[in-house]
């Protein structure tokens, strides 16, 4: 198992009800499989899903990328309301 | 990154330079209306170091592409007033086209990139700016027709 520690913001925050959180995941688990475990406790979350963008250790990465033990792992909602998220890195 | 007030010459006087032609500074500030609303305070929540990560990262991004002389980026959260600065960008570079082009540049990727989030506040609610478009509505804060999808 690997420890990683969380970290939410704003509407993410409030959805969840706290700003961070330490979770165990399978040792090999990704940043998409964090997400979706996250994600899961709230419909609207849920609904939200592909809008969110995700910082492991205060940089952008993709859902395919592998967490190690001890990463922080911050869910990034939109920062300014744009309509698609499409940017490159 | 700060929680105090910003004044835009402090940033301005970070990128002087005796090499440089133009300088342009573009400084953010809280609008007294949004969707039809007033809004009577703007609350910046922020990742503090990623915040000033990704800034560092796009400063260094402009100044390489623009070949500009100096940047400076100042970025404020917390509870902001109606006519406070929340961001300025200054550069200085040799002439005027690169300065007023990356300026612009920067102040776009800071509102996709950077994470900080604007959380207006209105007389009768608030509403997370960026969130508010695909999911969120909240029963008694704020009605669905006044938040198209998408808009910013």
């Amino acid at each position: 198992m690997i420890t990683i520690q969380m970290r939410y913001f704003a509407f993410v925050r409030e959805q969840l009800g706290t700003s961070k959180e330490t979770i165990e995941l399978a040792n090999g688990s990704t940043v998409g499989q964090a997400l979706d475990l996250v994600l899961a406790r709230s419909p609207r979350l849920l609904n939200a899903q592909s809008a969110m963008m995700v910082m492991v250790n205060q940089s952008y990465q993709p859902r395919e990328h592998v967490l190690a033990d001890g990463d922080e792992v911050a869910i990034i909602p939109p920062v300014s309301g744009e309509a698609s998220r499409s940017v490159s890195l | 990154m700060t929680e105090d007030v910003i004044d835009p010459r402090d940033v301005e006087a970070l990128v002087v330079d005796d090499a440089a032609g133009a300088l342009v500074t573009f400084a953010g500030t809280v609008r007294d209306h949004a969707r039809g609303k007033s809004v009577t305070a703007l609350e910046y929540e922020a990742y503090p170091p990623a915040a000033e990560k990704m800034l560092e990262q796009i400063g260094a991004e402009i100044l390489e592409r623009w070949g500009l002389r100096n940047v400076a980026i100042a970025h404020r959260y917390g509870l902001l007033q109606v006519g406070e600065t929340s961001v300025v960008i200054a550069v200085s570079s040799a002439h005027r086209d690169a300065a007023f082009d990356a300026c612009r540049y920067a102040i776009e990727r800071i509102k996709v990139l950077v994470p900080i989030w604007k959380r207006e506040v209105y007389e009768d609610g608030a509403v997370w700016i960026g969130s508010e478009g695909e999911y969120q509505v909240e029963t008694g804060r704020v009605a669905a027709e006044d938040v198209p999808a998408g808009q910013s």
